[in-house]
């Protein structure tokens, strides 16, 4: 029972951490739970059809469908956190400033966290499918220890949730002027470490096949394996051997939401005080 | 959404091409899973090669296998098989093991 738990811990604490991301980005706002709760349902769908289409996935595009799948679903999410964070350093002053001055929900771009719910999903549907594969094999194989393997999975589940809510009331700590701020950086950080990740797919798909030597090996002093490792591996996209290829595409793709946050955001009709 | 279609496009033509044009075939290996056990237990592989290792699983379960030497994570369904592109590699011993039960495990020596 506690095997199965830790193991679905370990697969749900990731998709728990963006969830408290969002949650705590779109702090505020009207409707954010439909969203937030779309974004989940949709992610556990999606989960269910790739672990019953687990095999076709395996052999589709010479063996590789799996690695393309996962780069391709993780491109998405980056196109859509780099979407929102160029919204939101448009929006996201007066934002802050309205909920301070009316206290209460606003409404606000509804393509933006239609985005971030897009977000949600790809990271429920890609750590979901592999925890509805293990708990249907445990279902299949049933047997007296079913049951409990079953609870150990509840239980895994709840503190993966659990995961979600501690990182989500921790942002909330941060004052409401500076929140978005926060949020911002987190939800860059996040499109940087999927962004590389899915290069290193795309390398084990050989689909690219350049600068794939690791620059260095910092698993003894923390391993990617390790559940502090694998949390920020989820956060900001630690990597204890990251090539050349994935150190390029994260630093790129941080570049690319600075530069597109500037170009857009100073257009933006905000007050002067910074 | 209206650029949703336009992006897995733009993803296909950049990608797919390459899928088709890995031609160069890399020396094919098998690890099997039977009964909780991978055989085999020590598989010797050649180093600056490229590898074709084929995992196949012929238990009941379906297996996660994970290595963080390799760099891979794949599931492989019940009474199934999955493909797994690796190297060139440098000499070294590599460790794998099932994720979804890490107490089995095995490990690839390059050399």
């Amino acid at each position: 029972m506690l095997a199965t738990l830790v193991i679905v811990f370990r697969e749900t604490m990731e998709a728990g951490l963006v969830i408290g991301i969002v949650l705590a980005a779109t702090k505020g706002i009207a409707g954010r739970g439909l969203w937030v709760g779309l974004g989940i349902a949709g992610g556990v769908i999606g989960a269910s059809l790739v672990a019953a289409f687990t095999s076709e996935l395996s052999h589709a595009l010479a063996g590789v469908g799996q690695q393309v799948f996962s780069a391709a679903v993780l491109s998405l999410a980056v196109v859509m956190l780099v979407g929102h964070n160029v919204w939101m350093s448009r929006h996201g002053r007066e934002m802050a400033a309205k909920m301070k001055a009316v206290g209460a929900d606003v409404s606000a771009g509804k393509c933006s966290f239609m985005a971030l719910a897009i977000v949600v999903g790809v990271s429920v549907l890609r750590e979901g499918s592999e925890v509805v594969l293990f708990l249907y094999g445990i279902f299949l194989a049933g047997g007296s220890s079913a049951a409990s393997m079953m609870l150990g999975g509840a239980g895994g589940l709840v503190l993966g949730a659990a995961m979600a809510a501690l990182l989500y009331f921790g942002l909330l700590r941060i004052p409401m002027r500076h929140l978005f701020k926060v949020t911002s950086l987190l939800l860059a950080l996040l499109a940087a470490g999927m962004a590389a990740q899915a290069a290193a797919f795309l390398q084990q798909a050989q689909v690219i096949d350049a600068l794939t030597r690791s620059l260095w090996n910092s698993s003894a002093f923390l391993s990617q394996d390790s559940i502090p490792g694998q949390a920020l591996h989820a956060l900001i996209g630690y990597t204890d051997k990251p090539d050349g290829l994935q150190l390029i595409v994260y630093g790129a793709t941080l570049s690319v939401i600075y530069v597109l946050t500037r170009l857009f955001g100073k257009s933006a009709p905000a007050p002067k005080t910074i | 959404m209206r650029f949703m279609p336009l992006f897995l496009f733009a993803f296909a033509a950049l990608f797919l091409p390459g899928v088709a044009a890995r031609a160069a075939m890399p020396a094919p290996y098998t690890i099997t899973l039977k009964n909780g056990k991978f055989t085999p237990a020590n598989l010797s592989l050649p180093a600056n090669k490229k590898i074709k290792l084929t995992v196949r699983n012929e238990d009941a379960m379906p297996v996660e296998f994970e290595s963080s030497d390799l760099d891979r994570e794949q599931v492989v369904a019940a009474h199934d098989d999955i493909i797994v592109y690796l190297g060139p590699l440098q000499s070294g011993v590599y460790n794998y093991f099932d994720d979804f039960n890490r107490k089995i495990t095995g490990k690839i020596t390059v050399k």
